[in-house]
């Protein structure tokens, strides 16, 4: 069970010893957090041993504020239960507006809205509006506890990451996912790229030259990037993908297929029936998976209302049917980002496969086939992202002296110029940190203010580009237009962040901001937001060990009740009283039970079930089952 | 020699030709040093010395990669105080109206090859000033006069910039 962590108790405890910088891989379908510990990166599992932490987050019914009941592992599990309340997929909406949003807006199950003040979206649960920067915030504070608990550490300690980001991410999207990690507790000391990240894991960055394609095939999401690696310094030359398009569609090929015999066999739709389709999909998922290691495999699948008994052997020669033509779409991507990049197929040196869908066979093969040499996949394909930021965490650390993760801005910075064009200052693919000085002048006689508008983007007009930000210098001596000198510096920190001074030449008056963009959420927002958890503390302390031990008793009650018949007919006399006892006391809880009131139930209960999964045991391997628990059992 | 010269913030030796290798591992050596990364976790102070530090070395690297600001930096030459040939100017004139009328009668391959002999042109002198640059980076005197050389550097940086605009002109409109 993941222990809930809560804001604000940072500062109120006696500083705790300096932790390792941490390396998130936040991702669409899971994220994963590794250190980089005793000269290597290392990832960090959970108490069962499991990498991987779902990014998938549920909030309580009645929520006054943006406190999550679960995260992980335990949202995922509660959210055919609480459908409309769990989040999954955050990163598609982070640092996006409605607009970027478009056509996804119908892919969601929950609704969006955008606040006045800003356009950033905000998730609407009911009373509860968040915002994406929220909620990736408590996917990655659930990433620092797993490290604080792996670590053996206080989570107080672990307050510095470096964090992975896709690399088509835009400047809002960045800035976004830094306000998450700042509401989190974390201080992001730097964003890397995720295929720059994973040729780091592999040690290209060794490499003089080479040209890299990194192949991301993940849970919802295929991406494809082109990497240049010159002297150290990788240059992204170009990305593709389907933001729709990942293993979990192999699942769905599966799952239709079966579902579609299911139905002409026994006259069952299991597709239409909720409970019966997460089924399937899980079912269908497991047969993925073993179908990665095993020749063939078995479909099972019973409904006892409509006396449904499936069983279907497949292989994968049937399985690489089904994908056959999902796999050849990652492969038309592949091809239209090498079109891009005006590479060849042969022209790559080095494949990198990256995501867990890489396992598949099929999908190994098939891009062996497409470069004609075989890909990267000697690491865990799930750790790779998260063990290049944890070796990027090695070198801000000072553990890693000899390698360097050289970068370039991947957009133009300029200024806008009295005629509405731009005048680019620093040129993409620049590398960083990097300065450029240029020369402006008034152009009004007695002009004693300029406006900047600082731009990113490659267009030649201002207003196709992304603005960044805006400043002035005030007081430049009245002169004839023309005659003031001002002299502007732009330095483009390693960060990315951006710094301009501007300075008259002939009075000396200066001006200078950093650039913080104007999308996503203002300082004041963040501060409202740290002030706010800070003040909930206790009370979302109590709240969340409420929620999270009352779902854990919803999801043994649910499996109770789908066995209630057997139990009835196949318990001793006792047994039964005790589970049935057992069973009404759970279901007597209400809003004024303890946490500990529950908790009782909750023990009373799983051990109450016990003899009915033990009953239920014979039907199952007991081999795979020997250490799941009861609820685990009850479910399958 | 300015204090923030290029050869010697990536301590490399004054000398014209440098090899593309050579330059990258110096900026790599230098950048193992000087790298913001080197300093995530030392104070503000010291990091943003280290940010301005790399930043310069960047730019140094960028303007040694680039021959004709090596070449500038060498012989000490700068555009804007030098002038070019008179026949030269006249030269560009009728290019001009050639590539012009090439252009408007519809004459690919003639426009393809006048863009060809203005990479041409731009890289004859270019050696001539490599030569040059060399010869004086390793002591020797130059038989070319400084008014020449003036005018060969402001014809040479005239001549990319002209190919530079050209290319960027002639490239498909979207």
């Amino acid at each position: 069970m993941i222990e809930l962590p809560i804001y604000g108790q940072d500062n109120t405890l006696p500083a705790a010893e300096e932790g390792p910088i941490l390396g998130i891989d936040l991702g669409t379908t899971h994220s994963l957090v590794a250190v980089f510990q005793h000269g290597r990166p290392r990832v960090l599992t959970d108490e069962q041993g499991d990498p991987l932490l779902p990014s998938v987050v549920a909030y309580p019914e009645q929520a006054s504020h943006n406190q999550p009941s679960a995260v992980g592992r335990e949202a995922r599990e509660q959210a055919s239960t609480n459908p409309t309340r769990t989040i999954h997929s955050v990163k598609r909406l982070i640092g996006r507006s409605l607009k970027d949003l478009g056509h996804e807006l119908a892919t969601l199950p929950y609704q969006l809205a955008s606040a006045e003040d800003n356009d950033g979206v905000r998730i609407v649960l009911g009373d509860l509006h968040l915002t994406a920067e929220e909620v990736s915030s408590h996917i990655l504070t659930a990433c620092r506890e797993r490290a604080a608990a792996a670590l053996k550490m206080a989570p107080q300690s672990l307050q510095r990451a470096v964090i992975t980001v896709p690399a088509y991410f835009d400047d809002a999207q960045r800035q976004a996912t830094r306000t998450a990690a700042r509401l989190a507790g974390l201080e992001v000391l730097r964003l890397v790229g995720e295929p720059t990240a994973a040729a780091l894991a592999y040690g290209l960055d060794k490499r003089e030259q080479a040209k890299i394609v990194v192949y991301d095939l993940g849970g919802g999401t295929f991406d494809i990037s082109v990497l240049e690696l010159a002297d150290g310094v990788f240059r992204v030359l170009s990305t593709a993908g389907d933001t729709h398009l990942g293993g979990d569609d192999f699942d769905r090929v599966i799952m239709v297929d079966c579902a579609e015999e299911i139905r002409r066999l026994h006259g069952f739709d299991a597709l239409a029936d909720p409970e019966s389709r997460t089924k399937l999909r899980q079912i269908a998922e497991q047969v993925k998976k073993t179908l990665s290691v095993q020749e063939e495999t078995e479909f099972r699948f019973s409904h006892a209302a409509s006396e449904t008994e499936y069983q279907r052997k497949i292989d994968w020669r049937m399985f690489q049917r089904w994908i056959a033509p999902l796999v050849q779409r990652t492969l038309d991507h592949t091809a239209l980002a090498l079109k891009d990049a005006g590479l060849r197929p042969e022209d790559i040196d080095e494949v990198v496969l990256v995501g867990g869908s890489t396992r598949v066979p099929l999908v190994k093969a098939a891009v062996a086939q497409f470069f004609g040499r075989p890909a990267h996949d000697e690491l865990d394909p799930d750790q790779v992202v998260a063990l290049g930021a944890a070796i990027q965490a090695g070198i801000l650390g000072g553990a890693v002296r000899d390698a360097l993760l050289l970068d370039v801005t991947p957009l133009s910075l300029g200024i806008v110029t009295a005629d509405g064009t731009v005048s680019r200052v620093i040129e993409r693919n620049a590398s960083i940190p990097a300065q450029a000085k240029e020369g402006f002048t008034t152009y009004v006689d007695g002009q004693t203010a300029i406006k900047f508008t600082v731009v990113q983007g490659e267009r030649e007009m201002a207003a196709d580009n992304r603005t960044l930000g805006e400043f002035e210098l005030r007081g430049i001596p009245s002169m004839p237009a023309g005659l003031p000198q001002v002299a502007v510096q732009f330095l483009l920190d390693a960060n990315g962040m951006l710094q301009v001074k501007a300075k008259e030449q002939s009075s000396g008056i200066e001006a200078k901001i950093e650039i913080a963009p104007k999308h996503g959420l203002t300082d004041e927002q963040v501060e409202t937001m740290l002030q706010e958890a800070w003040d909930h503390a206790d009370q979302d302390l109590e709240l969340r060990r409420r929620a999270e031990v009352k779902s854990r008793l919803d999801q043994v009650m649910i499996a109770v009740t789908k066995h209630l018949e057997q139990a009835k007919t196949s318990l001793g006399e006792s047994e039964w009283q005790r589970l049935q006892e057992a069973y009404e006391d759970a279901q007597a809880i209400d809003e004024q039970t303890t946490v500990e009131g529950i908790r009782g139930r909750l023990d009373e209960l799983e051990q109450a079930a016990n003899p009915l999964a033990q009953l239920l045991m014979n039907d199952v391997a007991m081999e795979a089952v020997r250490d799941q628990k009861v609820s685990d059992l009850l479910d399958k | 020699m300015p204090a923030d010269d290029p050869f010697r913030l990536l301590e490399l030796p004054r000398r014209y030709s440098l090899t593309d290798g050579e330059m990258s591992a110096a900026l790599r050596k230098a950048g193992m040093a000087w790298h913001p990364d080197r300093f995530a976790l030392a104070s503000a102070e010291e990091r943003d010395h280290a940010e301005q530090r790399m930043a310069d070395l960047n730019e140094a690297f960028e303007q040694l990669a680039d021959p004709l600001h090596r070449i500038a930096l060498l012989l000490e030459l700068d555009a804007k105080n030098s002038t070019a040939s008179p026949a030269f100017l006249m030269e560009m004139m009728e290019f001009r109206e050639d590539l012009a009328s090439a252009q408007d009668a519809g004459q690919n391959d003639k426009v393809i090859s006048l863009l060809q002999q203005l990479g041409e042109d731009y890289q004859v002198r270019l050696d001539r000033l490599g030569e040059a640059a060399e010869s004086v980076s390793q002591g020797q005197s130059t038989n070319a006069t400084r008014e020449s050389l003036g005018a060969l550097f402001t014809e040479a940086t005239y001549l990319r910039q002209s190919r530079e605009e050209l290319a960027r002109q002639s490239r498909p409109t979207p």
